[in-house]
């Protein structure tokens, strides 16, 4: 609502490097590490949209915690940083520092898994925003909200009522409608649209693509559907077990995937007109308290070779692509 | 009649709901009648969020009573079944796995008392492990990984498989799955769906799968009922309704599913400059897709399209006649 950064047409920088993250559990009276996020390294210039792909607890939501410096002592940053450049101002999350408080809501937000049900049951739309207006001492005005509603497409009476009685897809909106009220100018979106329905979904992805690109943002979405990623992402980074494995423009890797993980993850998708079996993913996900040496994805893949089992891959640039993309396996060595 | 294994006759279900303009009357089921053949299928209810599906399945599983109608089950109305009988029959995978399971009770007494209540073997036994085990591998889960867990110790994948496997050792006639796969990634999703189509050909299994993404659907199942609002709009057989979708509801949910191999494309479907509530649409005297209808016409708003069949499959809208 106040001038922003948006305005001064600056260009956002996001830096992840090695960032290593793990969280302290206790199993049986122990004390153990759960290793969530594992040596991801990633750079992002200018507004674009990057979806994390991966299956269900590979450490998506531990890393977009990560990356908003959204920790506590349950979760702590072990090693590497992220850092933030808005041209006039810079933020980073380490294991020594986190500044990056200072730049929430107003110049990157985060919107987190399941937060369409979060939103408070006992105070009606209205209040909620103008509580978020006053915390962050910028003036309410409800001309303007309800002009940034309209951007989200919700009606202005809508702020009279309470969450409950609006629909999934309608308080995914009022939540993108929080996210961006303050124009941030990168957004961090995990699982926005794994609640709705497809209709509904394809409505709000529409919706989230659109805010990028007219606000030259820079998005963060995470999912574990990777059919939603074209269309919608510029790039995309494919996780597994706590590591990014595959990195690359999305086009890039839909018309060739390398990794042997993003090969499965692809030719597990069911599409209408083809009814022929398809085959899981042989094995077990990752256990993280206690992963395997060597390629974390070693213990399921058909091409796995000695040296999978020994040495973990880092990921690097693959050169027999004409894309530039990244990649975590030994068989591109 | 007899040679079918479920019946609904004329089901509606109304409830009364709240809101912020005044207390309304929701139609969550309008007089739905369809038979499930006796010949093992997976018979798919598709439709949005708010579109009557779970509570037709809680009708089916006599969660609710209807309001109008019957629904007969091998030829006997199903409130007559005993309910120990009928749970042997019917087994039900509820849509939200958190609230199937209670928090202050280990996950694994429910697996118990399911061999204790079937006398299976003694529930106590090392063979009940056994049992149990079997039923966890068949969802990819092992006894090591439930033994001793509560509710929140599970992430929401993890419980949605440990409901179908508490099902299935059952072995039941009818399974009513509501949503088994939403939470889980495509290499899992695949895996459940392929246990269903495996256990209806091995196991003569009939399984009401109810879902609102139609590639899944379109994966396992045989026939096909689109639910709008309350109504069913199109019913068929999967691969007919599925691959040339007569409702412009049903062409809508096709479109929707992201198909990471097609460009999105110009849609039919205008997106609205503001967000219809449910209730409008389930309050509209006509046709309840005619605020969204690209095709909509003046007796759409009016009256309920009736029933028109085209070969074998139903469609109710104002464009067939
Ligand atoms: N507060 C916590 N304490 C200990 N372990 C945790 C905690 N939260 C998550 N984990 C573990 O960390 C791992 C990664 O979890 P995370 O929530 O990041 O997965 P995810 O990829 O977001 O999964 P999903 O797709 O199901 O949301 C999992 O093994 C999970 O069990
Ligand atoms: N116990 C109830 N009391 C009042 N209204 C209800 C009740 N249960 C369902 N409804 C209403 O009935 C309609 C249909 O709901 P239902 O849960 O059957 O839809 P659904 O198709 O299963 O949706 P979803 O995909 O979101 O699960 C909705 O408008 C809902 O708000
Ligand atoms: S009846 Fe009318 S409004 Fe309804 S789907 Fe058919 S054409 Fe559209
Ligand atoms: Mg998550
Ligand atoms: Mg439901």
């Amino acid at each position: 609502m106040s001038k922003t950064s948006l305005d001064l047409q600056t260009t956002v920088h996001v830096e992840a490097s090695n960032l290593k993250a793990y969280y302290l559990t206790e199993q049986q009276g122990v004390m153990k590490e759960v290793k969530a996020v594992e040596d991801v390294s990633f750079d992002i210039e200018g507004s674009k949209f990057l979806a994390i792909v991966g299956e269900s607890g590979c450490g998506k939501t531990t890393l977009a915690k990560v990356l908003y410096g959204f920790v506590n002592s349950n979760l702590s940053i072990i090693g590497g940083r992220i850092c933030y450049s808005f041209g006039d101002a810079q933020y980073e999350v380490s294991p020594t520092a986190n500044t990056l408080k200072d730049a929430w809501w107003k110049k990157i937000s985060y919107v987190p898994q399941g937060s369409l049900s979060a939103l408070n049951p006992v105070r009606k739309l209205k209040d909620i925003f103008l509580d978020l207006a006053n915390s962050h001492g910028v003036p309410f005005q409800e001309e303007k909200v309800k002009n940034h509603l309209k951007m989200v497409k919700l009606p202005p009476y809508i702020l009279r009522m309470y969450p409950f009685e609006l629909s999934g897809g309608m308080r995914q909106r009022v939540v993108i409608a929080l996210a961006t009220l303050l124009h941030p100018s990168v957004i961090i979106a995990d699982e926005p649209t794994s609640a709705l329905d497809v209709v509904t979904q394809r409505d709000i992805l529409r919706l989230l693509k659109s805010i990028q690109v007219d606000a030259k943002s820079t998005f963060i979405f995470i999912t574990h559907d990777i059919s939603l990623v074209p269309d919608l992402a510029d790039f995309m980074a494919i996780m597994y077990g706590g590591c990014i494995v595959e990195y690359g423009p999305t086009e890039a890797i839909f018309s060739r995937p390398l990794h042997p993980y993003t090969k499965f993850l692809l030719s597990t998708v069911p599409t209408i007109g083809d009814k022929t079996e398809k085959q899981p993913i042989p094995g077990s996900p990752v256990n993280l308290i206690d992963p395997p040496p060597g390629c974390r994805f070693h213990p399921r893949c058909p091409y796995g070779e000695k040296i999978c089992a020994e040495q973990r891959p880092g990921l690097v640039e693959n050169k027999a692509n004409s894309w530039e993309c990244r990649v975590a396996c030994w068989l591109y060595r | 009649m007899d040679d079918s294994l479920l019946t609904l006759n004329r089901v509606t279900k109304i409830f009364q709901i709240g809101t912020f303009l005044s207390k309304v009357k929701i139609y969550a089921v309008r007089d739905v009648t369809l038979t499930i053949e006796k010949k093992p299928m997976v018979f798919t209810l598709v439709g949005e969020s708010g579109s009557g599906k779970t509570t037709l399945a809680n009708v089916l599983l006599r969660v609710v009573a209807p309001t109008e109608g019957s629904v007969s089950f091998l030829g006997r109305k199903i409130e007559s079944y005993k309910k120990s009988e009928f749970i042997r029959l019917v087994q039900p995978v509820f849509q939200n796995p958190y609230e199937t399971f209670n928090p202050l009770k280990k996950v694994e007494l429910y697996f118990r008392s399911v061999i204790n209540k079937l006398s299976i073997v003694n529930h106590n036994g090392h063979a009940a492990e056994k049992i149990i085990d079997q039923a966890l591998s068949s969802v990819a889960l092992t006894w090591e990984e439930v033994r001793g867990k509560y509710l929140h110790e599970f992430s929401g994948g993890q419980l949605q498989r440990l409901s179908i496997a508490r099902a299935l050792m059952v072995n039941p006639t009818l399974l009513v799955a509501d949503e088994p796969v939403s939470m889980l990634d495509a290499s899992l999703r695949v895996f459940v769906l392929n246990l269903f189509r495996k256990l209806k050909e091995e196991k003569q299994l009939y399984v009401v799968y109810i879902t609102h993404d139609l590639a899944t659907a379109y994966y396992i199942s045989d026939r096909i009922a689109v639910m709008l609002r309350g109504s069913v709009v199109e019913m068929g057989p999967a691969e007919k309704v599925l691959l040339n979708p007569l409702h412009p509801y049903t062409a809508l949910l096709k479109e929707s599913v992201p198909n990471p191999y097609k460009k999105q494309g110009e849609s039919r479907f205008e997106e609205r400059e503001e967000q219809i509530l449910e209730i409008e649409e389930y309050a509209g005297e006509g046709c309840k897709f005619a605020l969204r209808c690209p095709h909509a016409k003046e007796i759409c708003r009016r009256e309920i399209p009736a029933d028109v069949f085209l070969d074998d499959v139903l469609v109710k809208c104002w464009l067939y006649k």
